[in-house]
Order: structure tokens, then C-alpha cells, then sequence
């Protein structure tokens, strides 16, 4: 059984490939229909580019079912995947970040997706206040000086 | 330079900002326009709801001290008179508690309340009775500064944050100065309604509106601008409750009360009820589900703090 795994190749935008298992095109929904509805050998990902359907593959590769052969997917290695996807997302640049959120939502891979998002998520909790995040997101701020001194201080609802 | 947020879909913004512990909301509100309108949006509770971000935790006294929820994280400082303030901290997502650094100086501790993601902590000197003054633990340093001097004599016993303040809520005090504003260290104070009573738990606040319940009004919430309070709308009658404790769970209000059971056991009933709020012009229309038994707790069990916690 171990060599008639079926391989398929994936190509970036750049026409970079990668040939991959079918098991890890499964874990996108985008790409399990495609591989079904359309049985070539090869798919160009025109959305993607090779630099960032590197880190795709690399994810899914990691986080495809393992089935061992005793039939036991051991809990431990739910704390591996846990410890491997912290190592995955700890130096990415947020622009890389940002690249994966689409290319996650594009190819619907859930969590992919949800990891990036908590990405997102500890690099706003890592600043100090409101101007920290605008810096490091790049959000311009609409409001005037005295709104924003009102937003800071006022009632919640009282803005609805 | 465009915000990278104008390229992402409503959708994924909403799934990056439910994954914020619930103290940063104003903060992000504070980022733009449409910040504070996304923040707002029902679609963060219900995913917050969907990675179970939220819990509470009912806390019985043994200790004299006073507590905190920041974050998954709960403060817990000890009223004591001991030359220095003790401080543990336990953490909701590991259920370890660690001691965390105490404050040098030397204090009877009133009450606390974390706002901005600091803890502070209102106390006094027991050597000198007036001498209130005001220590704030920076949850993100992990140290503690001294916050501005308190214009008055701040008491009371139930902290409450409202408006960036720390209330010392207090059913038996009057014209007493009980809210520190942490900025300039001013003073105003919240009077309890006169006519009812009012059990020290029952407190929270939610989107920065103060509710209490009152033993005959029932749910209540405090409007700042006319500085009275005002009873929830389109609530079915809740009052005469035991043991009342109030607590955000999902922007959402849980009121849990206690109940004797059935037959004479060691243990009496928690129940709880949901409250959704909105605000409707000048009032706080509140919409009930269906109570519900929690569980059951040792007879002597005696209700002192109940704390949302977020992750």
C-alpha cells in the first residue's frame, strides 16, 4: 500500500510546483473538489504565489490524519502539532500573515485560517495601546482628536 | 499607507478580533471608525462563544482579600493588615495559581478593579487611617506604580471599574466619595438606591453600563448622566432573590442566585438566568431565557465574589 500513494502536483502563480500527496490536498476543501471534479495530474494555483503555497503545503503536510498503523493517532501528538504550529506562526511577518489569510480563504483550509487569525490576534495583544496597534497594522485613524478622546472615555453605547 | 485590514474579508476581521481577550475591546475601539463598529458586531460573541472564551467563577470566602479578573487571569489580594499585600494569581486556562510580586507598602486594601489591564488597588495605611492612596499592578510589566493620589477618602468594599473609575460600591455608606478616577486620581461617588437592599455580589458591568441587583426593584443599571438608577426593562418580576451574583458572560448578563434544595441535604442549588441587554434610547430593555440549575454547592458555602474570565 505504502507506494501507490497518488501524488499530485500543485503550481503557483510564479510556476513554482510542489507534488504532494492526495491526503494533503484533502486538507483543503478548495482543492478536494478540484482534484475530484478534475482528475489532471498537475493544478495551477493562480492565486497563490510559490513563496507562500510553500507554507500551505508545509501546513498541511504537518497537519494531514495520520493514520498509524496500530490504528492509535496517539493524543500525543495532538501537543506535537500544538507545539509545531507555535514554532510555524512565532517568527512569520505579519505581511506573510496577512498572504496566508487569503490563501487560506481561497482554498478553505479552516485552520489554517484560525491560526493565522490568532496570529493576528497576539501581535494586537503584544501592544501597549490603540496608537501601537494603528503603527503596527497600519490603520489610519478617522476619528478627530476629540472623538477619539470621547471614544476613550464615554459610554459604549452611547456611539450607536 | 491602506490598512491591510481594508483587504480582508468582514469575516476573518471578525474571527482576528473574537480572538482578543474581551479587556482589549476598547482598545480597538479606539483604532478607528470602523473598529468600533466591528467590535461590536453580535458575530464576535458568537464565535467568541464558539471557542468558549468566556467562563465564570464563583468564589467562597476563607481569606479576607479582594478579587480581580483580567483576561483568563484572576488577581487575588489579601485584605489583610500584614505589613505587605499579598498577592497570588490564578490562571483559568492552566487552573495553577502562582504568587505574583506583592506590593512594599503597607496597607489595609478596600477594594480593587482592573482597568486598561491594570489592577488597582485602593488601600490604607494602618497606621494612619486617612492616608488612602492608590497601587496599580500593570498586568502587561508585571509590576506595580503608584496611580494618582486620591483627591478624597475613597470607601467601600465592592469594586466595580465604570468609565476608566474604580467604584467602591457600598450599601451603607451615603455621601461618601467611593469612585477614583484612575486618571487624575478625582473623586465622585455612586449612591446605592436608598429604599432597597442591595447584597454586596450583585454587581457587574457590561459595554461600561454598571448593573446591580436590588432586592425589590431586581435588575438595575446606573445612569451616569442623571446619576440614578434605573430598573431593566421588559423583565419579568426577579425580585426577592438569595444570594445574588451578577457576572458578563458573552455580553450577555448570567444572574445566578442561590436556592435551598428539596429535603434538608448539605448542599443548596445555584441557579442561573441570562439576560440579554440592549439600549433602547434612554433605557436598558432586558430580554430573559429560561432559568436554569447550575449545579449544587456545600450548605455553608457563602457567595463572595463571582468573575468573568476571558481567554
Amino acid at each position: 500500500m505504502e507506494n501507490e500513494k497518488k501524488m499530485i502536483t500543485l503550481k503557483s502563480s510564479d510556476d513554482v510546483t510542489f507534488e504532494v500527496e492526495e491526503a494533503v490536498v484533502l486538507e483543503s476543501q478548495f482543492l478536494s473538489h478540484l482534484v475530484q471534479d478534475c482528475p489532471a495530474p498537475e493544478h495551477k494555483i493562480k492565486e497563490v504565489t510559490g513563496k507562500i503555497l510553500s507554507k500551505v503545503v508545509e501546513y498541511c503536510e504537518k497537519h494531514v490524519v495520520v493514520v498509524v498503523d496500530g490504528g492509535d493517532s496517539s493524543s500525543s501528538s495532538g501537543d506535537d502539532l500544538k507545539k509545531w504550529d507555535d514554532k510555524f506562526i512565532k517568527e512569520m511577518d505579519l505581511s506573510t500573515v496577512y498572504d496566508l489569510i487569503a490563501a487560506a480563504n481561497y482554498l478553505n483550509i479552516q485552520a489554517l485560517l484560525d491560526l493565522m487569525c490568532q496570529r493576528v490576534a497576539d501581535v494586537i495583544t503584544a501592544c501597549k495601546d490603540h496608537k501601537e496597534i494603528r503603527e503596527t497594522l497600519g490603520i489610519v485613524s478617522d476619528y478627530t482628536a476629540e472623538e477619539e478622546a470621547e471614544v476613550l472615555k464615554e459610554n459604549e453605547w452611547a456611539f450607536d | 499607507m491602506p490598512s491591510i485590514f481594508s483587504s480582508i474579508p468582514e469575516d476573518i476581521v471578525h474571527r482576528i478580533l473574537a480572538r482578543l481577550p474581551k479587556c482589549y475591546h476598547p482598545m480597538i475601539r479606539g483604532l478607528s471608525k470602523e473598529f468600533g463598529h466591528l467590535i461590536r458586531s453580535p458575530e464576535i460573541e458568537k464565535i467568541r462563544a464558539r471557542l468558549s472564551k468566556d467562563s465564570m467563577y464563583l468564589y467562597s470566602e476563607y481569606t479576607p482579600s479582594v478579587m480581580v479578573a483580567v483576561g483568563p487571569e484572576i488577581f487575588w489580594i489579601s485584605r489583610g493588615s500584614s505589613p505587605q499585600s499579598v498577592m497570588s494569581v490564578f490562571d483559568s486556562r492552566t487552573g495553577k495559581v502562582r504568587k505574583g510580586p506583592s506590593s512594599t507598602a503597607p496597607r489595609c486594601v478596600r477594594c480593587a478593579a482592573a482597568v486598561e489591564r491594570k489592577v488597582y488597588v485602593i488601600g490604607v495605611n494602618p497606621k494612619d487611617e486617612e492616608g488612602v492612596y492608590v497601587e496599580a499592578f500593570d498586568v502587561k510589566t508585571q509590576t506595580w506604580e503608584c496611580g494618582p493620589v486620591p483627591e478624597e477618602n475613597v470607601e467601600g468594599r465592592c469594586g466595580v471599574a465604570l468609565d476608566r473609575m474604580v467604584c467602591a460600591l457600598s450599601s451603607t455608606l451615603e455621601d461618601i466619595p467611593n469612585c477614583y478616577n484612575t486618571r487624575d486620581g478625582s473623586c465622585d461617588f455612586i449612591k446605592m438606591a436608598k429604599e432597597d437592599s442591595w447584597g454586596s455580589t450583585g454587581a457587574c458591568v457590561i459595554h461600561n453600563i454598571l448593573y446591580v441587583y436590588y432586592a425589590e426593584m431586581g435588575l438595575a443599571w446606573y445612569d451616569t448622566k442623571d446619576k440614578i438608577w434605573r430598573k431593566v426593562s421588559n423583565l419579568d418580576p426577579l425580585n426577592k432573590l438569595k444570594s445574588v451574583a451578577l457576572g458578563d458572560y458573552y455580553g450577555k448578563l448570567a444572574l445566578l442566585w442561590e436556592k435551598e434544595s428539596e429535603g434538608c441535604g448539605d448542599t443548596k442549588e445555584v441557579w442561573c438566568q441570562m439576560i440579554g441587554l440592549a439600549r433602547i434610547e434612554g433605557a436598558v430593555r432586558g430580554t430573559a431565557e429560561t432559568s436554569h440549575l447550575l449545579g449544587s454547592i456545600p450548605r455553608d458555602y457563602r457567595l463572595q465574589e463571582c468573575l468573568s474570565v476571558c481567554a
